[in-house]
């Protein structure tokens, strides 16, 4: 909990953070201009915009400020401090990540509901389905994250940075491994390229943007299984990281 | 001797504002020296080859693209609504925005109003409101739009009646429609006054917030004033032919017979006359069907070249080829359409 407390105050400090909420605020407040040109469509464009600004902004503080996390401490020689009391390395780890997803859930909330009042202030309340879109994307931001904190334990925070990038645009395409054209059928590469989907994570499941934006309800079933299955992939994520620090030879 | 005096904080702040202020001035005059050099884009750069491929990888920002491309399709309208009128890539752009948001209602509503009404493609129209009405099925503004299409497009082929009356029927279903597509429903049941339910389409449109569709609504009502003042002259023609035993041979003499001093002028500028066989003509109306014909001829030629790798060696096997009845004949009397079979070009 200190370790969670200090990282969440450390990471506030961060001017990064605030440069990516201006951006998200400029990008929300913004698509109502967009909105003047669009034959009416300015409530889906403004829903669209909010959802996707929570989805990347929140990604990109993800990647910028957990890809730097772990080696930070390492870096400044604080580590040895830190581990000199009695704390286990993973406990330093998960405690690392439980404050960046606190900082996380703070600036989503924060987003959530500025969006949520703008959309008010337009003539157009939220639904369930923009709440469940938000609780999908902090799945997949708990998921980013935790590849993230995983990443910073093992290389450097640039090539952490750009592996954490690489994995959040190619995690929205794993659709590809699956609907594969019909010359696939039956050889080798099909086989490989299905079980890429399965540790391949898939964020597509987390994104829902198109049925909140077009007030298309979802089940909750669905909700709950892509729930379950960032929880699973998150902590599979967490362990390996915890199991890296372990074993480093710091 | 003395060191010099350094800038007090806030005027030296005001200092690199300055700088900074002057820099970005000089880049406008820069960027507009840059647009002079580079050469205009003869066409849209928007063709995408495989949209389902795109929407894989958006990093799930495929709903935004589409926002943004329709935003884009709204302007290549309206653009071309007031210059070329051909709409080259207007079905390609409202189909790709539909890939990369399945469920956008607004695209397939507002897309089947442009292709029907202003690209004069309601082949293209229904397509996209049948992929809409799968996608988004508890929607009753597209099979609502799928009617109007049959009712106003369509008038005259023998099935829009039926069809029109299936897609009410449809609207109604969906169990949300307001009250006038109920009234709608009944009415066209009824078969009464066909063109007074158009111009009440149009003239709720009129009341729409954008302006794009405000002007759409507002040429049609135009158009529909010139309609029915050459329906008026059409039935002056009759009267004087029963009378005469021929038809007038000017308009002067159709006027003169009905004791009328001249026609309501045409609102969009054009002019009245008779043509063959004292057929009540309009300059407005020939126009914008010469528009349409030629649109769609050119849009024919380039599928066939691109389905068969040359151009038709004539209109004539174009028609034969692509499906076509035969080829339209050119709206104003007298002329004929030009075709190049080495360039593909038709004037």
């Amino acid at each position: 909990m200190i370790v969670a407390g200090n990282t969440l105050r450390e990471s506030v400090r961060d001017k990064v953070l605030y440069v990516l909420l201006l951006f998200a605020a400029t990008s929300i407040l913004g698509s109502k201009a967009l909105g003047w040109i669009s034959v009416g469509q300015d409530i889906k464009i403004v829903r669209d915009f909010c959802l996707a600004s929570m989805s990347v902004f929140g990604a990109l503080i993800s990647i910028f400020i957990g890809a730097s996390l772990l080696y930070k401490e390492m870096d400044k020689k604080t580590l040895y401090t830190i581990l000199s009391q009695p704390l286990r390395r993973h406990e330093f780890v998960l405690g690392k990540y439980a404050g960046l997803m606190a900082l996380i859930a703070v600036t989503l909330a924060a987003m959530a509901v500025s969006s949520g009042a703008y959309l008010l202030v337009l003539g157009s309340a939220p639904d369930v389905s923009f709440l469940q879109a938000v609780l999908l994307t902090f799945m997949k931001l708990a998921l980013v994250t935790a590849l993230a904190v995983l990443l910073s334990a093992a290389t450097s925070p640039i090539l952490g940075a750009l592996i954490v990038f690489s994995a959040y645009v190619f995690g929205h395409a794993t659709g590809v491994l699956r609907d594969l054209p019909p010359h696939f059928d039956g050889t080798f590469a099909k086989g490989l390229l299905e079980a890429a989907y399965y540790v391949i994570p898939n964020l597509s499941n987390f994104s829902i943007q198109s049925e909140a934006a077009n007030g298309v309800a979802v089940a909750w079933a669905y909700v709950g299984w892509a729930v379950l299955y960032g929880a699973l992939y998150t902590a599979a994520l967490l362990a390996v990281a915890c199991l890296a620090f372990e074993r480093k030879d710091l | 001797m003395t060191a010099p005096a350094r800038a007090r904080p806030g005027r030296a702040a005001l200092l690199w504002l300055l700088a900074a202020a002057l820099c970005y001035a000089a880049t406008i005059p820069a960027q507009r020296a840059a647009d002079r050099l580079r050469p205009p884009l003869r066409d849209e750069v928007l063709y995408l080859p495989n949209e389902k491929l795109l929407t894989h990888f958006t990093a799930g920002l495929a709903p935004v693209i589409a926002d943004l491309l329709w935003l884009r399709c709204v302007q290549y309208t309206a653009l071309e609504n007031r210059g070329a009128r051909s709409f080259t890539w207007l079905e390609q752009m409202i189909f790709t925005t539909t890939r990369l948001d399945p469920r956008f209602k607004g695209v397939y509503r507002y897309g089947a109003i442009f292709l029907s009404a202003l690209r004069a493609d309601s082949e293209a129209a229904m397509r996209l409101l049948r992929t809409g009405m799968v996608e988004v099925p508890d929607a009753w503004e597209l099979p609502y739009e799928a009617a109007i299409i049959q009712l106003v497009n369509r008038r005259g082929a023998p099935d829009a009646e039926r069809l029109t009356a299936f897609y009410c029927g449809m609207a109604v279903a969906t169990g949300r429609p307001p009250a006038f597509v109920a009234e709608l429903a009944s009415r066209f049941q009824a078969k009464q006054d066909l063109s007074g339910i158009e111009e009440g389409m149009w003239r709720r449109m009129l009341e729409s917030d954008d302006k794009v569709m405000r002007e759409l609504a507002a040429r049609k009502l135009q158009e529909m004033a010139i309609l029915r003042n050459l329906h008026t002259m059409e039935k002056w023609v009759e009267e004087y032919r029963a009378r005469h035993g021929a038809p007038p041979d000017t308009l002067e003499a159709l006027l003169a017979f009905k004791g009328a001093k001249a026609l309501p002028p045409d609102p969009l500028g054009g002019r009245y006359f008779l043509g063959p066989e004292a057929k009540p003509m309009n300059s407005t109306m020939l126009d914008t069907e010469t528009a349409r014909e030629l649109g769609m001829l050119r849009r024919r030629v380039e599928e066939f070249r691109n389905t068969r790798g040359a151009f038709p060696g004539s209109l004539e096997e174009l028609a034969r080829e692509t499906g076509m009845k035969r080829v339209p004949e050119h709206p104003w009397p007298g002329r004929s359409w030009k075709y190049n079979p080495a360039t593909g070009t038709v004037e």
